[in-house]
């Protein structure tokens, strides 16, 4: 069943739908993993879906179809089954109507026309040449990549509703992620890359490959802190993590709109300090978030979100930005086609300062560096609250630095970005859809040893 | 359905390939949201497909389609043994373990279809237990959830496997916020089981959500605990979190053929406290029904850990060759695209001989960790650093329970955490979720883990 939306909206009307979206999502995706040096297993794979959102009067309902020999009769009559048995949303607002506002992301290289699983092999060799090659000039008696992925995927979605939207965006995704490992005199030391875009960036893959080889230099025979207050500074990377679990579920206009975000009722407020602009830009070329269109078809614009630490503006889908009387900003994603949207962020951007890593250290009393944490995505948004365990850290006390792991972090966004804010650094870093630099903060609770 | 997937196993074997299996998948995930009353979300999810994974001269090659035309299928066939035949010379070839194959047909017991009650008794159900929660003022956001998921799986190989399993999971779960003076909290959980609609129809909802809602509230209220080592009790939802990262991952034999786990070697080793043994079982009670992997390999009930010493790892066919063992039944894929992985089932810790109010009793100082509204858990089975998070939680002073701490993140490290087990109880329970599931490779499936209360001595947790 290759099937044109049409086809879909005619017989939506027929069964009495007073308003039909279908988005169609087609992916064909290649990847090839590494296991201890080894490449291996390779895959590819292509799957097509179709996301029907249908309604009756106030009434909605969603439904999801890779089926392809299911017909499109079968499809709306579950559709309708769906629809007439919700109640009524009383807030519904009709899908998008056609909102264009003439920007254009660069969201497809044309370089995938070509690439298929022998490119995805051919980075995963890469991947393991540069490790091998970094490990030798560090002086590590053995490295190895121990686990790794490289996927190149191919992407074409369509939306058409019945208010007069039908768009078409084709998008290119790289990403690759792995760890690697070295011994120093038996000594085992590792560390983990990872890398995403819409261009195959083989150059900033080794790049990336070649410093986690090095870091595992940096953080052989790590001890565990003693628990207390100490300084903190984050990489560009951890930052981005953080912002990733705690601000941007907290800018998303549903949540605001719901009662379950720290921001509700703060815009136009001070809620970080000046040094703190964030924007949402879905039209830097070519990076991992960037688009023209959202899922729902909304045309995209960047904005400011938090501008000098003054909250500007949610992040919206048209239902939202309906329900709080306010432009739809493009920022309505959906994780699988045929569920209704919810605010995200399409790339987010912080401004970056002055200085960085070095400098920061440099002016550090007793504070903790972090470079790679797990748990993170466990933070409490709602109550601002960050946590995560730190897998690789520096450890710098009186002009001594030396690595720690195995010890966890916590503190409050709005103090580490308002009153305990020490400096932003100016060494901003791309990883996936957060632009970051490093930051350094006066004081955070580790609970260690 | 109508695939014959014998028929294409035999071509591919046509082809030059000297193992191939099949796996055909369809998929139907049914959810609801109300969103403070309002229905959020009523979707349903149906998807089917088809994947192939080829072996030529010792090389893997996958591919898949959800275009069951007999030309896509072909294509998807041909594509996997392409990949196969061009890693000759770019990658180690690799075996499968042996083993007879095995024909069977299993459907898990449920009593009543949950696709064939009336949506309208569903939301139903959803908006009561919302209209009871709004008596509770201090709730500033109340998201209900309901989640139905039919997975049939069918495995056909080279080896004569002809498996056809299908599992019906069902849940209902909710995401409350409260404030209280200014100050927010929030408490995410639900119940899940293997079954059908009488899980939902028979449990006692309300109670249980009011229960959630005190939490919540209470948590709001509480204060955050300062940061340091304490002694901790484990209730069975958290331990099952602990075994699940502290243990579980670093077990699974494909990290440990990769060289990223702390336990490679350790095989025969004490690992842990003589009080301690884990095991991964498929077919536990509360937990998800596994009776076969995706390789068509029966799940077998494995002890990672008795009484303290390292027994083995769970293994896939590759992994099993690899180490020259048995394979385990672990061979696990997210769905029919996906490469074979090895994957926990339902791991849990054994029960001990502790009353779980004697461990209390006898804790002079710490803290009564309780697992409704944690979070999850996550590890670095390469460096052995794991966390996971726990809900609101207890203080215990004297031997008593006493106030309320907000959520805590706890932090340790798969060598030493279980050594420092002291008191297992002997109420086992063990859990799944149709909502979330476990994380690795990208690839997300459902697991079940649990166990008795257990205390542990001086752990690292962040308030």
């Amino acid at each position: 069943m290759a099937v044109e939306p049409e086809l879909f909206l005619r017989e939506a009307a027929r069964r009495g739908f007073s308003e039909l979206e279908i988005a169609v999502s087609q992916v064909e995706r290649f990847r090839a993993e590494i296991s201890g040096n080894t490449i291996k297993p390779v895959s590819a794979g292509s799957r097509t879906v179709y996301g029907l959102r249908g309604v009756i009067g106030k009434r909605v309902g969603g439904l999801s179809v890779s089926d392809l020999a299911v017909g499109v009769e079968d499809v709306l009559r579950d559709l309708e089954r769906v629809v007439r048995n919700s109640p009524e949303d009383p807030h519904w607002p009709g899908f998008p109507p056609r909102i264009h506002r003439g920007n254009r992301a660069e969201t497809y290289s044309r370089e995938f026309d070509e690439l298929g699983p022998e490119k995805a092999v051919e980075l995963a060799g890469l991947i393991v040449e540069e490790a091998l090659e970094e490990g030798r000039s560090i002086g590590a008696d053995k490295t190895y990549v121990v686990n790794a992925y490289v996927e190149l995927a191919r992407i074409n979605m369509r939306v058409v509703n019945t208010n007069g939207v039908d768009i078409v965006e084709k998008c290119s995704v790289f990403s690759s992620s792995g760890s690697v490992k070295s011994v120093f005199s038996g000594v085992e030391s590792t560390y983990h890359f990872l890398i995403g875009g819409r261009r195959v960036e083989e150059d900033g893959l080794g790049e990336r490959v070649r410093q986690a080889v090095s870091h595992t230099r940096l953080f052989a025979n790590p001890s565990t802190p003693e628990s207390g207050v100490y300084e903190l500074v984050l990489t560009p990377r951890v930052f981005g993590e953080v912002l990733t679990y705690v601000v941007a579920p907290a800018v998303s206009g549903l949540n605001i709109l719901e009662g379950r975000s720290p921001l509700r009722g703060r815009v136009g407020l001070n809620v970080f300090d000046e040094r703190i602009t964030i924007r949402d830009d879905p039209l830097l070329p070519l990076h991992y978030g960037s688009r023209s269109f959202d899922d729902e078809g909304v045309g995209v614009m960047a904005k400011t979100v938090f501008d000098k630490g003054v909250f500007k503006t949610p992040l919206t889908n048209y239902y939202v930005s309906k329900r709080l009387n306010t432009e739809a900003t493009g920022n309505g994603f959906r994780s699988v086609p045929g569920v209704s949207t919810t605010p995200s962020p399409t790339n987010l951007v912080v401004e970056g300062g002055s200085g960085g890593l070095e400098e920061f250290v440099r002016d550090m009393r007793r504070g903790v560096v972090v470079y790679s944490t797990i748990g993170g995505w466990m933070s409490n948004f709602v109550a601002g609250q960050v946590y995560f365990t730190v897998t690789h850290g520096l450890l710098v006390e009186s002009g001594s630095v030396k690595p720690v792991k195995s010890f966890v972090v916590t503190g409050n966004i709005f103090d580490w970005l308002g009153g305990k804010l020490v400096a932003v650094g100016s060494d901003s870093e791309a990883n996936f859809n957060i632009v970051s630099p490093s930051i350094y903060i006066r004081e955070a609770m580790v609970s260690g040893g | 359905m109508s695939l014959d997937l014998e028929a294409w196993v035999k071509k591919g074997e046509e082809l030059g390939a000297e193992y191939v299996d099949a796996r055909y998948q369809e998929h139907v995930y049914e959810i609801l949201v109300l969103d403070n009353g309002v229905l959020r979300e009523a979707a349903v999810s149906r998807s089917r497909g088809v994947g192939f994974r080829v072996l030529y001269k010792g090389h893997q090659g996958y591919a898949s389609t959800n275009d069951l035309s007999p030309g896509s299928v072909k294509r998807a066939l041909e594509e996997a043994f392409k990949i196969a035949r061009a890693l000759e010379g770019r990658s180690k070839p690799v075996r499968l373990a042996e083993r007879a194959g095995y024909r069977d047909k299993i459907i898990s017991n449920y009593a009543i279809e949950p696709l064939e009650v009336d949506l309208s008794e569903k939301i139903e159900l959803l908006k009561s237990i919302h209209s009871s929660l709004r008596e509770e003022k201090a709730l500033s956001s109340i998201l209900l959830r309901y989640g139905f998921e039919r997975d049939r799986r069918i495995l056909a190989s080279s080896r004569g496997d002809y498996v056809d399993f299908t599992r019906r999971m069902i849940g209902v779960g909710g995401v409350l916020v409260a404030q209280v003076e200014g100050s927010m909290e929030r408490l995410s959980h639900g119940e899940s089981r293997v079954g059908g609609w009488e899980f939902v129809k028979y449990f006692d909802w309300f109670r249980y959500f009011k229960e959630n809602a005190e939490l919540v509230v209470g948590a709001a209220k509480a204060k955050r605990l300062p940061p340091g080592r304490y002694d901790v009790v484990l209730d069975n939802e958290m331990v099952g979190l602990l075994i699940h990262e502290a243990f579980g991952h670093a077990s699974e034999a494909d990290i440990a053929v990769s060289g990223g786990s702390v336990l490679e070697g350790k095989v025969g080793s004490p690992v842990a406290s003589e009080l301690v043994s884990i095991v991964d079982d498929g077919r536990v009670e509360g937990g998800v029904y596994v009776p076969y992997d995706d390789e068509g390999t029966p799940k077998r009930k494995v002890y990672l850990v008795e009484k303290g010493v390292f027994k083995g790892f769970i293994n896939n066919l590759e992994t099993a060759a690899h180490y020259n063992a048995e394979p385990t039944g672990n061979g696990r894929v997210m769905g029919y695209p996906d490469t074979i992985l090895v994957r926990q089932t339902n791991t849990y810790l054994e029960p001990g001989d502790w009353d779980p109010y004697e461990i209390i009793q006898d804790t002079r100082r710490g803290v009564y960790v309780k697992g409704r509204g944690a979070m999850g858990g996550e590890v670095d089975p390469a460096t052995g650093s794991f966390t996971f998070t726990g809900g609101p939680s207890f203080l215990v002073e004297g031997g008593e329970v006493q106030g309320m701490v907000r959520g805590v993140m706890l932090a340790g490290n798969i060598l030493e955490t279980l050594r420092n087990v002291d008191a297992v109880g002997f109420d086992l329970e063990v859990k799944t979720s149709v909502f979330g599931g476990c994380g690795k490779g990208d690839q997300i499936v459902r697991v079940g883990d649990g166990g008795p209360h257990v205390r542990v001595r001086g752990v690292a947790i962040g308030g």
